[in-house]
């Protein structure tokens, strides 16, 4: 669905509006998700720059312990994100415990942190790299490590060893 | 059948399988896609998998002879049947959408697709070959993947409907039969010790189906935070102290026992040899017996793989899809009549 306000963007953002008693729902991409919530807010923009989150609605839990604004002006009640891709909300995901494609990992990208973490005892892959989809972070993987060994060599003192790793290191880093 | 082989440590483990989880990026999972975005599922896993010469992987694989079935095509009672053989999961019987299956022509090797994830890829050896299995999967995930853009991220790894899979998307398991941990009362012990380590414990058949035949499944929990190498050796490492274990309290109850073990062996092999009617649920136990009883000597003349034989030919699904019986009693019927055969 197209964002309800630009008409341009896909809508990836349901906002549940309280406009003088009149409640209403809304379907908005996140940037005009975002004037929204700074015209409705009045140290809105700050704070959600502040906050330093990629969308509303986590702006607006990282608000929920904040006093709550004048009770007569217009408030967002709700705002739901949602997966541009399949549309799924993160409500959903909690209530199903299963996601519903793999953007969904980006969209709810820092919420997701804390229950990998409670299953497996960690959010970092260390397994396989698909061959041709991570080529970069092969590389990059494979830098730190003769970085770690070269920095090893060098207190140790093996000079002809940490020249070879240079090289490697050299040879990899051109060849991108 | 491979799964009729008696492999490596068959004496306790059954069989080894590896189950590695992916999906294509930009297409939702089967559960969120609609009914085009399954078809279009299913015609990229199939045409990345089937029939493909190009490639440096292509020669390994066409030695697998990967064959396309689509499941509507398939009967009910066939998708039970191969689904008792632990062929493919449950969730793939479901019809109410469509799936597809790729196996190849020794069905060791089985690509559920549209399960949970868009691509399920496992493979599958008799005995304790966690290697061999991984091998043939990590194959076969490179070859899909000169074709398809999976759902990958660097921190999170492979991208699976469920976060449980999320990471390698390796699910790493070993069939065992426990009749010494079982019959000493320390099956119990082994769960607590083995959820602790991280490994699940599930009977044969689910949750539901605890301890039928003592036949179990081990499996690594964690998918996350581990390379495979890691989660396969460690769940090695464990299953290794497993099956010395067993052996060991095997041993010891026929040591301590001797006379009984001998009568319940000899007394579940009788009537094996004899009943006429036999439910599934006796059926396993008694072969359970006979397992043990071959394993410790008691029993000469009936091979291990006889005993694997019998055990998936007298499941269910099996029964009806083979010999077409209408009801529970024929069933019964015919499965005392099948394992007299064999045992004959
Ligand atoms: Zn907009
Ligand atoms: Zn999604």
């Amino acid at each position: 669905m197209k964002c309800q306000i630009c008409g341009k963007n896909e809508a990836v953002e349901e906002m549940h509006l309280n406009i003088n008693g009149k409640v209403s729902m809304m379907s908005v991409c996140p940037e005009c998700a975002n004037k929204v919530a700074g015209s409705l807010f009045k140290t809105g923009g700050s704070i959600y720059e502040s906050a330093g989150l990629g969308n509303l609605a986590s702006a607006l839990y990282g608000l929920a312990g904040a006093p709550s604004q004048s009770s007569a002006g217009p408030e967002i009640l709700k705002a739901v994100s949602k997966c541009p891709l399949c549309g799924m909300t993160y409500d959903e995901f909690v209530s199903k415990g299963k996601l519903g494609c793999g953007e969904c990992y980006s969209a709810f990208h820092d919420r997701l942190l804390r229950p990998l973490k409670q299953i497996h005892g960690t959010y970092e892959h260390v397994g396989k790299i698909p061959e041709r989809g991570g080529g970069e972070l092969k590389n990059s993987r494979r830098l730190d490590k003769l970085k770690m060994s070269l920095d090893k060599a060098v207190r140790e003192q093996e000079f002809e060893k940490a020249a070879e790793i240079r090289d490697e290191i050299k040879a990899i880093k051109g060849e991108k | 059948m491979w799964y009729y082989d008696y492999g490596k440590d068959g004496d306790v483990v059954l069989s080894s399988r590896v189950r590695l989880a992916r999906n294509i990026k930009g297409l939702p999972f089967p559960a969120a896609a609609d009914k085009k975005g399954r078809d279009e599922i299913i015609e990229k896993c199939v045409s990345a998998l089937t029939n493909r010469e190009d490639g440096e992987r292509a020669e390994k694989v066409k030695d697998m002879k990967l064959k396309f079935i689509d499941m509507a095509n398939m009967s009910d009672v066939e998708k039970q049947a191969i689904s008792e053989c632990h062929l493919i999961s449950p969730q793939l019987i479901d019809g109410s959408v469509r799936r597809g299956l790729i196996l190849s022509s020794d069905s060791r090797v089985s690509i559920m697709i549209n399960e949970e994830d868009h691509l399920r890829i496992q493979c599958m050896e008799a005995g304790f070959e966690i290697d061999k299995c991984y091998a043939a999967a990590d194959l076969i995930d490179d070859f899909a993947e000169e074709k398809l853009d999976y759902a990958f991220d660097k921190d999170f790894g492979y991208l699976t409907c469920c976060p449980t899979n999320a990471g390698t998307g390796l699910r790493a398991s070993v069939m065992v039969h426990l009749p010494g941990y079982v019959l000493t009362g320390k099956f119990g012990e082994l769960s607590d010790t083995l959820s602790q380590l991280g490994l699940t414990v599930r009977g044969i058949y689910g949750e539901g189906s605890k301890g039928l035949g003592n036949i179990f499944q081990i499996s690594n929990q964690l998918t996350l935070g581990m390379t495979e190498q890691d989660i396969i050796d460690r769940l090695k490492q464990i299953v290794s102290e497993v099956v010395a274990n067993e052996r060991q309290l095997r041993n010891l109850l026929y040591k301590n026992d001797k006379f009984r073990l001998e009568d319940r062996v000899m007394r579940s092999l009788g009537t094996l040899e004899r009943a006429v009617l036999m439910t599934t649920d006796e059926a396993m136990k008694r072969l359970s017996d006979l397992r043990l009883g071959i394993a410790l000597g008691i029993i000469e003349g009936v091979k291990p793989e006889t005993v694997n034989e019998i055990t998936y030919s007298i499941l269910p699904a099996n029964i009806v899809k083979n010999h077409n019986t209408a009801n529970e009693f024929s069933r019964d019927l015919k499965r005392g009549e099948i394992i007299k055969s064999y045992l004959k």
